[in-house]
């Protein structure tokens, strides 16, 4: 139990400091907890979910085909003008844009997306884009909390707590579009004045030829026929006693064929450093459960709560915001992951669904707290810093604190009122 | 072997009348045909062959012209100085250092071009002082060029060299490009110690910065707010925060010749910075000058 316990707190400690790439950290942990014998080999296989890890790869391949066809660039470009190039308004449509986008793709997939045209369009407005990128960080942040594949850790729940595509729709998307507009309003009170442009200006924005984004049309319309049966899929996958992964695995290897894609080129842009990022944690993780950490931690926890499930989920949203905006929140929910599953065995016939709901809302929530909450954040700031706009850990804290302290007590009241 | 001793006072043509190159080549040829009884209009295509590639005259009027020719093991000068500078590739020159060799270059012979270069660069005044074929010897031979010795970088590069410091503006780093003809500069301190470089490259990315390589296409802009404002843009910016720091392209101007151009066809690099044992720049070797003043020298 101490090895198991002081390996992965080691590996914690350096993934969190990111002095050395996380994915080394969490491959190195678990080959040691193997080779001391935490765990058998079988045992630490058994602990790798594949759902999530399927349900990643496919998702990323999916996302890289229909990059491809220019088709996410095209309706950013598109809505910039339908806009006549007025900056708040471009603000405000590739706010919900991004929230929209990072719900189907990943966060940082759809940064890296719309963070460039953001800094072109305000270098064409002659404005900073600093307000541009701050409310794509908060959107994709925000945005990802949606769906069961916007976010790592709602895959990761959704495959642990078996909660559908459907269930995060029902139950996390109502909040999200109560906090949406809310943020837009903060956005529009704290840039509005900052962000005027001449008419010449504005119409340099109109005089973009946005219709030259789509490259392959031909593949764009496959694309969206595969999407929309993926979207499609995952609706219904909880009532056809699907995978959201088998889904996601069939319409990705389904694109690849229809859009006669070669596989090598696709699979070589697929994040294969991610990928083994979550096996190298899984199988840590993995230590922990079977060396008895989790059940330890779990009793300690249902004492403190009193197996109080209100309690336990009260405390969880705070307590998960707060330590994702600090340090990755992948490993943060991979470990809690288990001790919820024991929480729950410990509790009996209780329902635990308010808890999963808790942590999978603190921790994606979590992600706007600080420049470092989020990988997507802090690609955006690195971003920025090149394009000659720094934004500083304390200067990016003066938005994301009202951000991160009013979504994270709107969803704190929602919680409350819906489950309790 | 010294380079003086390659030469002979009949094959030194000074303060000769002579109109044009052609005059000169056929003078030259005539003179190393009846010493070494090789077919004179054989000499004479070998030197108009390579004419027509051109070549570089220094900045001392002086110039190197050579022929090759096939099955012949040996290497032939003949000086001549023109009592006025005529016309060789689009520039005048009065001293042609002129040498005939054979088809597959020596060391000895690159050795042979890089002395003649040396003269040029170092003893210009001195030679020009000379009064006949025999002062001349006796300066060269006074020089001590020795042609045996490997042939060091230092001996194929020019002496002209352009570098920008820390604080000269990117405006400034784009006219020297432009004036110069260069595509690379490097970067020094104020006692030009080597810090870095500065390339074409890192001058056009003003325009297109490295967020723009995440945009798929650009094809939708008709115009483009940094290309526009390029002027003013290079003026508000410094070498500093553009040059690459700690950049590897550099080598030691006592490295061998031969070894500058493994490196450069090994790492596909088209340039190098050739500094001195205190790492001062002493000048820009690039893959056209290996061409130039080794390959086809």
């Amino acid at each position: 139990m101490y090895v198991a316990g002081i390996i992965f707190i080691i590996a914690y400690v350096f993934i969190a400091s990111e002095k050395v790439h996380k994915t080394l950290v969490a491959l190195f942990g678990a080959s040691l907890m193997l080779v001391l014998h935490v765990l058998s080999q079988d045992q630490a296989f058994h602990h790798i979910d594949f759902n999530v890890i399927f349900l990643l790869v496919s998702m990323m391949v999916l996302v890289k085909v229909v990059e491809q066809t220019g088709i996410f660039e095209f309706i950013a470009i598109k809505l910039a003008k339908m806009v006549k190039g007025e900056p708040f308004a471009i603000l405000l449509v590739l706010f919900f844009l991004t929230a929209i986008f990072s719900a189907i793709l990943d966060n940082i997939t759809t940064v890296l997306l719309i963070a460039p045209l953001s800094i072109l369009l305000a270098r064409e407005l002659r404005i900073t884009p600093i307000p541009f990128l701050l409310a794509q960080i908060f959107a994709s942040n925000i945005g990802g909390t949606a769906t069961l594949i916007g976010d790592p850790p709602n895959i990761m729940i959704g495959s642990a707590a078996g909660l559908s595509f459907m269930d995060f729709i029902i139950n996390v998307d109502p909040l999200v579009l109560i906090e949406m507009p809310i943020i837009a309003l903060l956005l529009f009170l704290i840039f509005r004045k900052k962000m005027t442009v001449s008419n010449q200006d504005q119409a340099r924005i109109m005089a973009f030829d946005d219709k030259k984004l789509i490259k392959n049309p031909k593949l764009l319309k496959k694309s969206i026929w595969v999407m929309a049966a993926v979207i499609v899929g995952f609706v219904i996958h909880g009532f056809v006693d699907l995978e959201a992964a088998t889904i996601a695995l069939t319409g990705a290897s389904l694109l690849i064929i229809m859009g006669g894609i070669d596989p090598d080129e696709i699979f070589k842009k697929v994040e294969w450093s991610s990928i083994f990022f979550f096996i190298g944690l899984f199988i840590m993780v993995g230590g922990l459960v079977e060396t008895g950490v989790i059940g330890l931690l779990s009793g300690k926890m249902l004492a403190f709560t009193q197996g109080d499930i209100f309690k336990t989920a009260k405390v969880m949203i705070w307590f998960s915001g707060v330590f994702s905006a600090i340090v990755d929140n992948i490993p943060f929910v991979a470990t809690m992951i288990p001790l919820i599953q024991d929480m729950g065995t410990q509790l009996g016939t209780q329902d635990i669904s308010p808890v999963w709901w808790a942590l999978s809302l603190g921790s994606c929530l979590g992600g706007n707290g600080t420049l470092i909450g989020a990988s997507a954040n802090i690609i955006v700031v690195s971003m920025a810093k090149k394009a000659g706009h720094k934004i500083s850990f304390i200067s990016f804290l003066k938005y994301s604190i009202p951000v991160f302290i009013i979504t994270l007590a709107i969803a704190y009241i929602y919680l409350i009122i819906r489950y309790f | 072997m010294e380079l003086s001793h390659l030469l002979h006072k009949d094959m030194i043509l000074w303060e000769e009348d002579i109109k044009d190159i052609r005059e000169l080549y056929s003078k030259v040829s005539s003179m190393i045909s009846s010493k070494y009884k090789i077919p004179k209009h054989d000499v004479m295509d070998a030197f108009l062959k390579r004419d027509e590639l051109g070549y570089m005259v220094f900045p001392d009027k002086s110039v190197i012209p050579h022929g090759r020719i096939e099955n012949f093991d040996d290497i032939i000068i003949v000086i001549v100085k023109t009592t006025k500078p005529i016309l060789i590739s689009k520039d005048y020159a009065d001293i042609f250092y002129c040498i005939l060799t054979s088809n597959s270059g020596s060391n000895r012979y690159l050795r042979t071009l890089a002395s003649f270069a040396r003269i040029s660069s170092e003893h210009s005044e001195n030679i020009r002082k000379c009064t006949n074929s025999t002062e001349l010897i006796a300066f060269i031979d006074k020089c001590k060029l020795e042609l045996d010795n490997v042939m060091q970088i230092k001996d194929i590069v020019s002496d002209t060299v352009y570098t920008v410091k820390m604080n000269d503006t990117i405006e400034t780093v784009a006219d020297m490009m432009k004036k110069y003809n260069i595509i690379f500069l490097p970067v020094v301190d104020d006692k030009n110690h080597y810090l870095g470089k500065i390339d074409v490259l890192d001058v056009i990315k003003i325009i297109y910065p490295e967020y723009m390589n995440l945009i798929s296409d650009i094809s939708f802009l008709n115009n483009l707010r940094a290309f526009e404002e390029f002027d003013n843009d290079v003026k508000k910016t410094t070498v500093a925060d553009h040059y690459k720091k700690a950049d590897k392209k550099i080598i030691n101007q006592n490295e061998n010749a031969v070894e500058v151009g493994y490196i450069l066809a090994k790492n596909n690099w088209h340039h190098i910075t050739v500094v001195d044992d205190d790492k001062k720049v002493v000048a820009v070797l690039s893959t056209r000058s290996f061409l130039n003043n080794i390959l086809r020298v």
